[in-house]
């Protein structure tokens, strides 16, 4: 997708009043020429790289993690409704707690290292995709379930071949959602524990009041989340050619 | 031969409360080995209920459904059901609609693609087979549903209003093809629909259901020999005869449903 000249002009005139506020207070609102300095120093002198590359490595291995489980746990209460009935009920309280409210526990039974940011990914994140994966296997049996004991195909072949790829657009929009908050729990878990990475820099900007540091970092953040949506997404288009995305 | 025998077969559910809502009730019918029968009545009156029961999808709650002279349990591949909606797999080509049921049946993939396209070249979709259903027009889906019927080789096949979701040109241009795959093949055909004149055009026999609970409430033979004319057919005067008995009745159920 190419942007519209339009969009162009959108961005460049937000750029401009950016600028234009931070010649009055730059301590307070920074300014996109402060940024891109800070950007090209942080790069140059701290070790934004390695730290973007360690917390995108532990991102991408919490998160797998995660849909693995997230996805098996929600098939699983999809298909067999004696499990939905004794567990849906606690899977739907855990969905809605705030993640900082489960670090305390987190980090005590998992301390302040790799171990704790990895768990609090987990937990944050295979959640997001039980219930699309619920929802998907629920409408791809009702969908699918009467042609596949017409033709008696059942067991294994059913599973694999009529059930998950009937529920794979429910599990791609879940993908999606995932992966954004898998990179906020990861940047959250940093920031409270102070291990280092994206979190941690952003904490120590604050530390300093300097809001040229916070806005690099967090453009950092963002550029990182947006790529990584990007890259789910344009993997789900590709698994669901078949049939125009879901939203849930 | 007998290929289908209904021994006053009947389904009731229950619903909330233990009430007790009678589907179909003492159904009697018998389908020739090579037959063409419809059956036929208003909506709700348990057709597509009683077709599902032949197929065992549903199961009966009174009497007895035997296919060869042997009562049945459930699905078997001496049936194959073709479905009102299609119910094609969306993430699969054509080809891989067809081939469908034949997975875990025949173990050579190069067999089953070649059965496959065998049916996809009766009905005429040869140069569709790597479409997706979504590219397809409804009648060319339901296309691609009758092959992957007829791929399993039944005896029998079962249809659910296959042609009620597509549009008047469409469909009796289907009806003729129906026709043509059916003299071809010999199959023993059930036909649901709430059509009169499609009932008349394709079978040698229509079964006239009531409204709830369904029961045949009459019979009809239809005289005219296959292969059919459309033309010759619609403009006979039995047709014209057959078709006003059966509206009667029709209305007459009707008028009596509502009172």
């Amino acid at each position: 997708m190419t942007p519209s000249p339009r969009s162009l002009a959108g961005v460049a005139l937000a750029l401009a009043g950016w600028q234009l506020a931070g010649t009055f207070r730059p301590d307070f609102t920074s300014s996109p020429t402060l940024v891109a300095t800070e950007l090209v120093r942080l790069a140059r002198e701290g070790d934004l790289l390695p730290l973007v590359a360690g917390t995108v490595a532990t991102l991408l291995a919490g998160w797998t993690v995660a849909v693995t489980l997230g996805t098996l746990t929600g098939f699983l209460i999809g298909r067999y409704r004696l499990l939905a009935v004794a567990f849906e009920p606690y899977l739907v309280a855990l969905y809605s707690v705030p993640l900082i409210a489960m670090v305390p526990l987190m980090v005590i039974w998992f301390g302040i290292g790799e171990g704790f940011l990895l768990a609090t990914v987990v937990l944050a994140t295979a959640i997001t995709m039980v219930f699309p994966a619920a929802t998907g296997t629920r409408e791809s049996m009702r969908a699918y379930g009467e042609l596949a004991r017409a033709y008696q195909v059942s067991g294994h072949r059913l599973l694999l071949r009529v059930v998950l790829p009937g529920a794979l657009p429910y599990v791609v929009a879940g993908l999606r959602i995932s992966v954004q908050r898998a990179l906020m729990a990861v940047v959250v878990g940093q920031f409270l524990v102070g291990h280092p990475g994206l979190g941690t820099l952003i904490g120590d900007a604050r530390a300093r009041l300097d809001a040229d540091e916070v806005f690099a970092v967090a453009l950092v953040a963002l550029a990182v989340g947006a790529l990584l949506t990007t890259l789910v997404g344009w993997a789900g288009r590709r698994l669901s050619a078949w049939r125009p995305e879901v939203s849930t | 031969m007998t290929a289908i025998e209904v021994d006053d077969v009947g389904k009731s559910y229950t619903g909330k409360g233990g009430k007790r809502t009678d589907a179909l009730s003492g159904i009697r019918l018998s389908v020739p080995s090579g037959g063409f029968v419809s059956l036929l009545g208003p909506s709700g009156c348990g057709k597509t209920t009683l077709l599902k029961c032949l197929d065992g999808l549903i199961p009966v709650t009174e009497g007895e459904i035997r296919v060869g002279g042997v009562p049945i349990t459930g699905p078997g591949r001496d049936r194959a059901f073709v479905f009102q909606d299609f119910r094609l797999l969306p993430w699969r080509t054509v080809l891989g609609n067809v081939v469908f049921p034949l997975e875990g049946v025949v173990s050579s993939r190069a067999e089953r693609e070649a059965t496959a396209r065998r049916y996809i070249e009766m009905v005429g979709l040869s140069d569709f087979e790597r479409h997706h259903p979504h590219e397809l027009s409804g009648g060319m889906q339901q296309r691609v549903g009758i092959a992957r019927a007829l791929a399993v080789d039944p005896d029998i096949l079962l249809m659910d209003e296959p042609f009620g979701a597509l549009d008047a040109q469409t469909r009796e241009l289907m009806q003729i093809e129906l026709l043509r795959i059916w003299e071809l093949t010999g199959k023993t055909v059930v036909f649901v629909t709430h059509s009169v004149d499609e009932a008349l055009f394709l079978s040698q026999r229509v079964a006239v259901l009531s409204a709830r609970p369904g029961r045949i409430a009459a019979e009809f033979e239809v005289p005219f020999a296959h292969p059919r004319q459309e033309h010759t057919v619609r403009g006979d005067s039995r047709f014209t005869d057959l078709r006003h008995d059966i509206w009667r009745l029709l209305k007459g159920d009707t008028h009596a449903f509502s009172e």
